[in-house]
């Protein structure tokens, strides 16, 4: 188990500090501070800097922005001069702030829509446009509750299309229009009935399919529902396929 | 009880600068200073001088000490650098190479 560091209140560290473990602050700090624990400011400490951590609590000052990847208190007595973000927020009353305050969660934000069915696919875009498949890849982590990415349900070789997947081309940026939604609609049953290597991933894959209407695509024309392929596209090859 | 710890896991990339006592059994890169005692720890490490009224040294110093009193480098300990204090002890089994000036 990690120590707990301190600053005493006769201690001053011009620089920055960094690493591990839990860190009381009770003197001074010119300098930013990282670690992986929780850092609380005593009564007595001052930071001139910059504070990130796992868990942070401050009662005393702080000029500089304060980012908590868990709970982030300002006690009374506290005075911060900065932004503060943090999964949890908490401000008792007496604390002075001065900033920009915000919560960032790990629930996905409300500008985001329902997800669209090919989020369980797996993942075999290892080189694919950032913006847009990292906010794929983040929603699918999401949507199976993990904190990393789902295991695909058939074992993807880099390089060589899956047998269940097409052969997507890494640097192509994704396809928008009607092939793209069967081949979408097509490879959910398929990814449910054939699991060689595990159990049937999330069930609820198929009803939900069916049963939701295809979201718009950024940027492409809504996806046409295709029930037809939906029913005989078990096992089977998609007919687009050799259209690629 | 040092009122000043740097835990294991720690690395103060700067100085570090005391009124009471200090433990490093992290990393400093950077000197140290204190009006009161200094002890190394075995895994800590100090870069950069280290001054105070005693210094104890069971981990690594890479450069000078200077004490007020007394300097102990202890069994497992390494000093690399010099050495100006009134007094000295260097145990069996520690390390050190450098000049000694018990005389200021």
């Amino acid at each position: 188990m990690a120590k707990t560091s301190i600053i005493g209140p006769g201690s001053v560290v011009i620089g920055d500090i960094a690493g591990g473990g839990d860190l009381e602050i009770a003197g001074r700090v010119q300098g930013d501070v990282e670690v992986d624990g929780a850092v609380h400011v005593d009564t007595s400490g001052v930071v001139l800097g910059s504070i990130r951590a796992q868990e942070i609590r401050i009662a005393g000052r702080v000029e500089g922005d304060a980012n908590a990847s868990g709970s982030l208190v300002l006690h009374a007595g506290a005075n911060v001069h900065g932004d503060l973000s943090a999964a949890r927020l908490g401000i008792e009353e007496g604390a002075r702030v001065r900033g920009s305050v915000r919560t960032v969660g790990a629930e996905p934000s409300e500008d985001e829509g329902p997800l669209p069915p090919d989020e369980i696919a797996p993942e075999s875009e290892p080189d694919a446009p950032e913006g847009h498949d990292r906010r794929r890849r983040d929603r699918r982590r999401r949507r199976s509750g993990g904190p990393g990415a789902p295991p695909p349900a058939v074992p993807v070789v880099r390089g060589t299309p899956s047998p269940l997947e097409p052969a997507r081309r890494d640097t192509a940026p994704r396809e928008a229009g009607p092939r793209e939604a069967a081949r979408r609609q097509a490879a959910v049953p398929r990814e449910v009935s054939a699991t060689p290597n595990g159990p049937p991933r999330v069930p609820l894959a198929v009803p939900e399919a069916a049963a939701r209407p295809p979201q718009v695509e950024r940027g492409g024309p809504p996806a046409p529902v295709v029930p037809a392929l939906l029913k005989g596209a078990r096992g089977r090859r998609r007919p687009s396929r050799e259209h690629d | 009880m040092p009122s000043t710890i740097i835990g294991p896991e720690l690395t103060i990339q700067g100085d570090l600068t005391s009124e009471d006592d200090v433990r490093i059994e992290g990393r400093v890169e950077g000197r140290v200073t204190t009006r009161g005692a200094v002890e190394v720890g075995p895994g800590g490490e100090v870069t950069s001088e280290v001054t105070g009224r005693t210094v104890n040294v069971a981990g690594t110093v890479a450069a000078s000490v200077s004490a007020s009193e007394r300097v102990d480098l202890l069994a497992g300990g390494r000093l690399v650098g010099d050495v100006k204090a009134p007094r000295l002890t260097i145990a069996d089994g520690a390390t050190f190479r450098g000049k000694v000036d018990m005389d200021g």
